[in-house]
């Protein structure tokens, strides 16, 4: 509570530890329900680091892949991936 | 008639999280209304319902004696001290949750069904393995109990999935030991928070507070709805007449911490 404060005063913004228990229990409920083990969304988003990396310059540790419920109550795999820019190699076009 | 009687498994797939203490409380409420309650322990070889009720001293056989024939299921029963009208089916302590068969768990389920009981409550083990399958077995409606913090809400999840491949559905949800001034300070997740992460399934049976009285009424072996003055005790019992079809509007806990209850506290505590 007391750095939650700390951090207000310097205005930060800090998710409170309410909203990240919230936060992380939709993500590995949604993961225990659709039947998808993590290690296979790992293996998932290992791969498509690497198809990506071929092309982008990327930041392996950002590549992101986690799976989103949607209205209709089917499951989206949903990636964020921070590019730095396209790699300069032969077969490539340039930007 | 048997067609009447409520069967009601409690479950949390967790352990830890207060099945146990919320059977005997539930059990004593309704039996407070009127109800003629028995209550089953299926935790096989961890027996503790008992020790919740204050009962342990009067056990002489349990569950697996009745369904290996060496006691008929009225000498298991053990009758409450307080009150008559209700009766625990103690689980053996010295056996493990292979001893006995989902079938078998039915049967008995369906003799206590002949006693003339109105409700029968199970108290499952934690765990989603055999003793899960056992104590859902003969059950038609479900309790989930769950506290609001991560490890639980998500046992909490798997468990709704599960009962609902056992064929209950819509589960009720009692989420224990809310502490309102951590939620407020942003710190503890919320009985909202909870049951938008289990879904809209899940129907609101009760909210109990994170209570000391537990604690103390628990090691007394007397069950806290008993007391007037415990919150949780209130708790407890609004849980019961909600299982009985009553619209009860949930406590604010909120107000319990203000200075006029401290205040009054002071003057209704012994």
């Amino acid at each position: 509570m007391s750095n939650s404060w700390i951090n207000r005063l310097l205005g930060r913004s800090v998710p409170t530890p309410r909203a990240c228990a919230k936060e992380r229990l939709l993500g590995v409920v949604i993961e225990d329900r659709s039947a998808i083990p993590s290690s296979v969304l790992e293996l998932v988003r290992l791969e498509i680091v690497e198809v990506v990396k071929k092309y982008l310059i990327i930041d392996e540790q950002a590549v992101d892949l986690k799976l989103e419920k949607d209205e209709d109550g089917t499951y989206a795999l949903v990636s964020h991936v921070v590019s730095r820019g396209v790699r300069k190699k032969e077969g490539i076009p340039a930007a | 008639m048997s067609d009447d009687v409520r069967v009601v498994v409690v479950t949390s797939g967790k352990g830890g999280v207060g099945k146990t203490t919320t059977t005997a409380n539930v059990g004593m409420a309704l039996a407070v209304q009127g109800q003629k309650v028995a209550l089953m322990d299926a935790d096989i070889g961890l027996r503790n319902l008992d020790l919740a009720l204050g009962l342990e001293n009067r056990i002489v056989y349990d569950v697996i004696d009745v369904v290996e024939g060496r006691a008929r299921l009225k000498q298991a029963l053990i009758r409450d001290k307080r009150m008559q009208n209700l009766a625990m089916l103690p689980a053996a302590q010295t056996r493990d949750k292979s001893a006995v068969t989902a079938g078998q768990m039915k049967q008995v389920v369906e003799e206590l069904k002949e006693e003339g009981f109105t409700f029968i409550l199970i108290d499952c083990p934690a765990g989603i393995e055999q003793g899960f399958k056992n104590a859902t077995a003969g059950a038609t409606e479900a309790i989930v109990v769950t506290n609001p913090e991560m490890a639980s809400v998500r046992d909490a999840d798997r468990i709704i999935g599960l009962l609902e491949a056992e064929g209950l559905r819509d589960p009720m949800l009692i989420v224990n030991r809310i502490r309102v001034k951590m939620v407020k300070s942003q710190d503890m997740l919320s009985v909202e928070d909870v049951q938008e992460v289990l879904g809209n399934s899940v129907k609101l049976l009760g909210v109990v507070p994170d209570d000391n009285s537990i604690i103390t009424s628990t090691n007394r072996g007397e069950p806290v709805a008993l007391s007037k003055e415990s919150v949780a005790g209130q708790a407890y019992r609004d849980v019961a007449m909600r299982l009985l079809g009553q619209q009860v509007p949930f406590m604010d806990l909120d107000e319990r911490n203000g200075f006029l209850d401290r205040f009054k506290k002071l003057f209704t505590s012994k």
